[in-house]
């Protein structure tokens, strides 16, 4: 037990340490592309720190394969990694590495959703987001066959009010109708369309009274300042080149472990420019890869990159 | 002479390597920023490679000092974990250890003001005419059976056809006229300046304060031009040392003395790690140290970057300006120095 507790300890200093240099350097690249900007004093500190999360939490994987690198070079030449090794196979220290993976792999997944929430905590800090007004919103809202695309005007949040509503509903691809107003408000959780214009395939006619909207339609994202924004229904889409991308960044953080506490990487003599090449090809092979889209044959390409991957993995498991 | 060369070689490729990868980390962290900009993917990732690219000199003056500080920290290390500290205290005196280090610093120092006056300040240049050729291309974004010209128009299709590119079952959304028009079929150009959509059999919706509309139509026509026009904007990164200090612009002035005090951080940033080196401790001890010369030398440089602030923004002279940055900056020098009076 002693075992784990002290590996454990060993690879949170590592992310301790690489999270420490990583953003120590950052926060010096920030503050100096800031110091020709027209900040107040607290400002470019303050704004200088978050560029810095941000621009950590751009590529978070960084972080777990600087803390594996630091791990390897720190216990690798006190012989320590030998010991380990002697008495835990590779798979037991992968099971031990597998709760950071964890947590990694899920702000990879995620850091779009948290870069948008850092952009924001910045644009509040600066009150420019709050106090004014959003001009444009378009939401394209997907739910099975049905497609929604609403443009919202004016959106002033504090104030609570948005200037003109349209929004045209589509199911199988075919038009359906369209809302029209420019008397809308949001009254707790909906925003009422006061009488509305209604056009379908047969009439254009105004309405007198209300429609309503439920503002969960929109999640969170009605509060951001992107002015363009995809919505699907989570539920009921299951994205297979998603799941696709999320297994191969599993499978390349326990690619980066496995690179590292193999059996020719723990001797103390073990080239420490060798492996990291080696980690970094796979760090960018992974990027790259991630990035490409095809026209067709997409998934099968996706595939073939996490078979490549995966393949590899198996073979510095195998050699064990 | 082995033992010299042994050292010399050691210690510069940690400085190299920790230079790589951090260039790396930064030029991926700009790859991507660029790349969220939104433009077909096919394109972009070579040519944001290229962009970014430019960027990277001006990166390795930037973050320089600091790598040289986690470089020394790391070497020290090692030399201390392998026992190599004691075997070189044994066969070099302490005078030969400084000329060697005084050597590799010296030629730091020289690579360093060439990179600053010479290849970051050209290879900005580069950057900001390919930047702005960017720029003014359209920003299509095509995947997912979606295209997407910010402001423009955003248009949903079903499937391709592979031998004459038509989009079948399209539903397409104007965004600026606030339009609809779904359409079995849309064909479209695309020229420099512009981009031709034509719509075949379906219906255009219009519900808006201006127009409320429905149509039938058989064939539609929709032009988007590229109305980006961005003029290259040169900045202080675009000058050398004489030039800013040449230039008419006060603030390029400014820019001038602030290269200055970078230069004293670095030589201050040598300094503290020549003691650093040469640290001879326990694992311990040694992280403690790292620390805590890591914790003085951000505060040193956060107060030199408000200092320099408000030197740009006219509430200091120059001559307050430098008194300052020096001040900090020697007494920074002298409190880690004193730390390490005992060694």
């Amino acid at each position: 037990m002693l075992f784990y507790k002290f590996i454990i300890i060993k690879v949170m200093q590592s992310i301790v340490l690489g999270a420490l240099i990583l953003l120590s350097v950052l926060y010096i690249f920030s503050i100096i592309e800031l110091l020709s900007q027209n900040y107040e004093l607290t400002d470019t500190l303050v704004i200088g720190l978050i560029n810095t999360i941000e621009l950590l939490m751009t590529i978070p994987n960084i972080l777990l394969l600087m803390s594996v690198i630091l791990f390897w070079n720190n216990l690798k030449k006190t012989n320590e990694l030998i010991i380990i090794r002697h008495y835990l196979s590779i798979k037991k220290i992968i099971l031990i590495y597998s709760l950071f993976i964890i947590i990694f792999a899920s702000l990879e997944i995620n850091k779009n959703n948290l870069n948008s929430d850092i952009k924001n905590l910045k644009e509040i800090y600066l009150k420019s987001f709050a106090e004014t007004e959003i001009n444009e919103k378009v939401f394209f809202n997907f739910n099975n066959q049905e497609l929604t695309i609403s443009k919202l005007n004016g959106l002033n949040i504090k104030k609570k009010i948005i200037a003109e509503i349209s929004i045209y509903k589509f199911k199988n691809d075919i038009f359906k109708k369209s809302i029209y107003s420019n008397e809308n408000q949001i009254i707790e959780n909906k925003i009422v369309m006061k009488n509305p214009n209604v056009i379908t395939s047969q009439s254009i006619k105004d309405i007198e009274g209300q429609y309503l909207i439920n503002l969960e339609d929109f999640g969170d994202e009605l509060y951001n300042n992107i002015s363009k924004l995809n919505l699907t229904n989570k539920k009921e889409s299951v994205n297979p080149i998603g799941l696709l991308k999320n297994l191969t960044l599993i499978i390349v953080l326990l690619t980066y472990i496995s690179v590292f506490i193999s059996r020719k990487a723990i001797r103390k003599n073990a080239s420490a420019l060798k492996y990291i090449s080696m980690s970094v090809l796979v760090f960018i092979y992974s990027f790259v890869t991630s990035q490409i889209y095809l026209e067709s044959h997409h998934i099968i390409f996706h595939l073939s990159v996490l078979l490549t991957l995966i393949f590899y993995l198996y073979k510095n498991l195998i050699n064990e | 002479m082995k033992l010299k060369l042994y050292l010399t070689i050691s210690y510069v490729k940690y400085i190299v390597l920790m230079l790589i990868a951090f260039l790396l980390i930064i030029w991926l962290a700009q790859i991507i920023r660029y790349m969220e900009l939104g433009q077909s993917l096919a394109i972009q990732l070579s040519h944001v490679t290229m962009i970014t690219s430019y960027l990277l000199p001006n990166a390795i003056s930037t973050i320089l000092p600091i790598i040289i500080f986690i470089a020394s920290c790391f070497f020290n290390k090692h030399i201390n974990q392998t026992n190599e500290i004691s075997i070189i205290s044994m066969y070099l005196s302490t005078k030969n250890m400084n000329k060697i280090i005084l050597l590799i610093y010296g030629f730091i120092l020289v690579i360093h003001i060439f990179n600053t006056e010479v290849t970051s300040v050209n290879a900005y240049n580069k950057y900001k005419f390919k930047e702005i050729e960017f720029r003014n291309q359209f920003k299509i974004k095509n995947n997912k059976n979606e295209i997407y010209i910010k402001d423009k128009i955003n248009l949903f299709y079903e499937k391709r056809n592979q031998e004459n590119s038509v989009l079948e079952k399209v539903t397409t959304y104007l965004i600026e006229e606030n339009i609809v028009i779904v359409s079995e079929q849309v064909k479209y150009n695309q020229s420099e300046k512009e981009i031709l959509f034509t719509f075949i059999k379906g219906q255009r919706i219009s519900s808006s304060n201006k127009e409320k509309s429905f149509t039938n139509f058989d064939k539609l026509e929709y032009k988007i031009y590229n109305n980006s026009n961005d003029k290259i904007a040169f900045d202080e990164n675009n000058y050398n040392f004489i030039q800013l200090l040449k230039n008419d612009n006060q603030l390029y002035k400014k820019v001038a003395h602030r290269k200055l005090i970078d230069l004293l951080f670095l030589i201050l940033i040598l300094t503290i790690s020549r003691k650093l080196i040469f640290i001879n401790e326990k694992s311990e001890k040694l992280i403690a140290n790292y620390t805590f010369n890591l914790f003085m030398i951000l505060t040193c440089f956060t107060i030199l970057a408000f200092i320099t602030k408000l030197f740009i923004s006219d509430v200091l002279t120059v001559i307050m300006f430098y008194t300052g940055s020096v001040t900090i900056t020697f007494a920074t020098g002298i409190l880690l120095r004193r730390r390490y009076a005992f060694l």
